[in-house]
């Protein structure tokens, strides 16, 4: 019962204690969390108390304001998506068959995968178009807030262990050669070609505070959205049409949806399953 | 709408896509008919291949950029062949929409067209007052000052050159910083002409603009050379280490036109 009582009064001052954890983080490093959701925040927050040692959010505070090079630790549980190249495979398989057609009328494409994390949608995205022989005129934006995954993804380094599962999706995607073309394995490692990192430009960017930096005619954003509570998402959506040309693509994730977004009337649905969104003219 | 195609069976296949009861077609085969097409009659879009028989397309919109007398209408390139990232610059300075011939171009054609004249309706009158506007509005502090543009992407070249170009500037564009850094090597060369001011975008490929900045800054003769930052970026130390790496002021995207055209008055050099 006491136990009870006291857990219940420990939420209770969790509460109290999350958003001003969120201010500090804004005010001290401009990283801007407060539009995140709280269940998930609470779950990553609990993770990393446990790794600092810290009992209550307080704690937490307290060290990574007096102790900046704690922060990017913290910054790694609270940016933790992971991926697979060609994750959800008929996602990319959609984009072959009913994006890269129309993509082929540009001359040149810019594409921004927003939340790019440690870069495996980013080089999924450059080995379909590199098969579809559009990659030579593409420029694909990666962007993340986490200057360490960011790192990761340049290198384009993944654990060998991974590559099987890799190699499955991309066959599952409607691949046209074989996923070894792209990769050279040694020593428990394998490295993406330096050609497709070539057509990939990584960079810091927040959907949280910046701006719309470039025009792009696709937008991948899997698998973000689902982190940020309803007006951080209609910002984010925001910004990916403001980037969109007409007619531009949006991709989002398998949970995700533009439904109940302020800027669902500015999108038609193009593929349902699979979240393909095309921006309509007039919007 | 004015068509320009040098091969017939394209010509027609484009005015049955695209011709109706409210859309006007005139057809033409070469760059010349085009031009005095333009002389004579007002259309309200053009669409033009790339490879005519008496100039390229190239030289077709050039001519029609020059000539005062001859109406300018949004143009929309639609060419059979990949274009090269220089090419599609060039041509993206007077064209609005340029489309590869593919499975799926005839859609995307109609789509543009559609667009463009439904715009054309609700928008003449201001495009008209701007055009007027331009005429008069070349002032001072940008008559013939040379500015870089370092920038990637199309629709802020495009916005910059419609708003700085009227006021007399000559622009001078670079896509990143590598090409900022040779343009401004050509501008300080014995035929080069000396640049006033560079804006410098700061998220772009190969070389991003804070090291650009910064490989400037390293030149003693760029030392006081104009750079304003254009940054996406919002955060105040995001735009400190924009003053950090050498730029003398920045402004937030999206562009605030009338914000960048004070700014610029108030670095560009007397």
């Amino acid at each position: 019962m006491d136990a009870e009582v006291d857990a219940t009064r420990q939420a209770a001052s969790a509460d109290i204690e999350l958003p001003l954890l969120l201010d500090a983080l804004y005010l001290k490093y401009h990283y801007d969390f407060r539009g995140y959701a709280l269940a998930s925040l609470r779950r990553r927050l609990r993770s990393a108390m446990t790794r600092f040692g810290c009992r209550t959010l307080s704690q937490l505070q307290d060290r990574v304001l007096h102790e900046p090079a704690s922060f990017p630790a913290l910054l790694d549980f609270l940016t933790v998506p992971v991926s697979d190249l060609f994750r959800d495979p008929s996602y990319f398989k959609a984009i072959r068959e009913r994006v890269v057609p129309l993509l082929r009328t540009y001359p040149s494409l810019k594409i921004w995968v927003a939340g790019c994390s440690t870069g495996e949608e980013a080089y999924s995205l450059a080995i379909l178009l590199r098969e579809e022989g559009l990659l030579s005129r593409t420029l694909i934006y990666a962007t993340d807030i986490n200057p360490q995954t960011l790192q990761k993804a340049e290198a384009g380094v993944y654990d060998i262990d991974r590559v099987a599962g890799f190699t499955e999706n991309h066959r599952r995607s409607g691949a046209r050669s074989s996923l070894s073309d792209f990769y050279t394995a040694k020593y428990q490692r394998a490295v993406f070609d330096k050609s497709l990192r070539r057509h990939i430009v990584f960079s810091d960017h927040s959907l949280a505070t910046d701006s719309v930096f470039a025009e792009v005619q696709f937008v991948s954003c899997r698998n973000v959205l689902i982190y940020f509570r309803r007006e951080l998402q209609d910002r984010a959506l925001g910004l990916f049409k403001d980037s969109l040309c007409r007619r531009g693509f949006l991709g989002l994730g398998a949970r995700e949806s533009l439904r109940f977004s302020t800027h669902a009337a500015a999108f038609t649905e193009m593929v349902r399953d699979d979240r393909l969104y095309q921006r309509r003219d007039d919007a | 709408m004015l068509v320009v195609e040098d091969d017939a069976r394209q010509r027609d296949s484009i005015r049955a896509l695209l011709g109706n009861d409210d859309v006007q077609i005139t057809a033409v085969e070469s760059g010349a008919e085009a031009l005095a097409q333009l002389r004579t009659a007002t259309f309200d879009c053009v669409v033009m291949d790339l490879t005519l028989p008496d100039m390229t397309g190239d030289a077709l919109l050039e001519q029609m950029a020059e000539q005062e007398d001859v109406s300018f209408p949004p143009v929309i390139v639609y060419t059979g062949r990949s274009l090269t990232r220089d090419e599609e610059q060039r041509l993206g300075r007077f064209s609005r929409s340029i489309i590869i011939k593919d499975a799926r171009s005839p859609e995307r054609l109609l789509d543009e067209v559609t667009l463009f004249l439904h715009q054309v309706e609700s928008t003449l009158p201001v495009e008209r007052q701007r055009m007027l506007k331009a005429a008069r509005d070349r002032e001072t502090a940008l008559e013939g000052r040379r500015i870089l543009v370092v920038e990637d992407d199309a629709r802020n070249i495009f916005a910059l050159s419609s708003v700085l170009e009227p006021k007399g500037a000559k622009l001078e564009i670079a896509r990143n910083g590598l090409e900022a850094l040779a343009a401004l090597e050509r501008s300080a060369g014995p035929s080069g002409q000396a640049i006033d001011l560079v804006l410098m975008d700061i998220m772009m490929p190969e070389m991003d603009g804070l090291t650009a900045t910064r490989e400037i800054r390293r030149r003693a003769d760029w030392k006081k050379l104009p750079i304003i930052a254009l940054t996406a970026k919002a955060m105040k130390d995001d735009q400190e280490k924009c003053l950090s790496a050498g730029a003398n002021d920045y402004i937030a995207k999206p562009l605030d036109v009338e914000k960048l055209l004070s700014l610029i008055r108030v670095w560009m050099p007397k």
